[in-house]
């Protein structure tokens, strides 16, 4: 729904940040469909909030997974999602580049980063959001300064 | 499974996967679900067999920032307005009850009082003890009024 997996990751962060806010409101039960419920209402606020497609574009930056059952093929197009993260990736300048080859390509996480690279957690975690917007904003066509 | 009140469907989630639904019907769909019971679980079970998994760091990420003050806080702020439109809601309950008995057992004393106030008192003492004594029953029933006016204020404000 979100279109690219930034926004996704953010938009499954939110969700479960509603959820455990608002936790004294669960009865208990369904709780799967409690947090569908959440994560949907998520959605929509950011297709309001961001007025996205109506139509398929022609250019697409990430490969679509179009059919669930065919497990082979939707292993290789995951593949090539992931080359495409990495080729993004590549495109920031430092120290974003490798930063965010590190988290978002090889999913390391930012005290690991910060200790194989032997910096403080909070210059890490700052990276990583810089670098996660200047992300979002290539991917929306715009201009990485 | 055909589409019965409006529930969704597997055919129909499948054409939301495959993205052959246009973005009004999407989001028809979506605010359906976002207030089904039902169609969120059968969303949820649809979404299951989905091989794609989420980066390995986002759960140690998503637990940090539940940690955070500011979400913390939010939490708070979400219990104590709750709670505060529950005292809000009991006190407007508890003045409706006890106005509701001062009108019940003061307003047949003041009659019987202006009633009585007829026998042993001379026309002028009589009607202006009568008098006083509607003044003060006026000046409650305007008390407990603005009372109630403010709390319904207080709990718009919350509300907001």
């Amino acid at each position: 729904m979100a279109g690219n997996p930034f926004d996704a990751q953010d938009l499954t962060q939110e969700t479960f940040l509603s959820a455990y806010q608002k936790l004294d409101d669960f009865d208990g039960m369904h709780e799967r469909a409690w947090i569908c419920r959440i994560a949907t209402n998520k959605c929509l606020d950011y297709l309001k909030s961001t007025t996205r497609r109506a139509e398929p574009s022609e250019e697409k930056t990430f490969t679509e997974i179009p059919d669930q059952k065919a497990n082979p093929e939707m292993e290789y197009l995951i593949g090539e999602s992931k080359k495409e993260i990495l080729a993004l990736c590549r495109q920031l300048s430092p120290p974003y580049n490798e930063i965010a080859e590190a988290h978002f390509y090889e999913e390391k996480s930012v005290r690991e980063i910060a200790a194989e690279k032997g910096r403080n957690i909070r210059t890490v975690q700052t990276q990583v959001y810089r670098a996660k917007a200047l992300l979002k904003r290539k991917l929306k066509g715009g201009r990485i300064q | 499974m055909k589409e019965q009140s409006g529930h969704v469907t597997a055919e129909k989630l499948k054409a939301w996967t495959e993205g052959r639904l246009s973005a009004a019907e999407e989001r028809q769909m979506l605010e359906h679900i976002g207030g089904c019971n039902y169609c969120a679980e059968q969303m949820a079970q649809f979404l299951e067999g989905d091989p794609a998994e989420p980066p390995a760091y986002l759960q140690e990420e998503i637990m940090e920032r539940s940690r955070q003050p500011d979400v913390r806080t939010a939490r708070t702020i979400y219990e104590t307005s709750k709670h505060m439109r529950l005292l809000v809601y009991s006190l407007k309950v508890g003045l409706a009850v006890a106005f509701s008995l001062f009108l019940l057992f003061f307003m047949p004393e003041l009659e019987r009082m202006k009633a009585l106030s007829g026998q042993s008192f001379t026309e002028r003492s009589r009607l202006s003890i009568t008098e006083k004594l509607e003044e003060k029953s006026s000046r409650v029933n305007s008390y407990f009024q603005d009372i109630t006016g403010r709390l319904f204020h207080m709990e718009e404000e919350y509300n907001d």
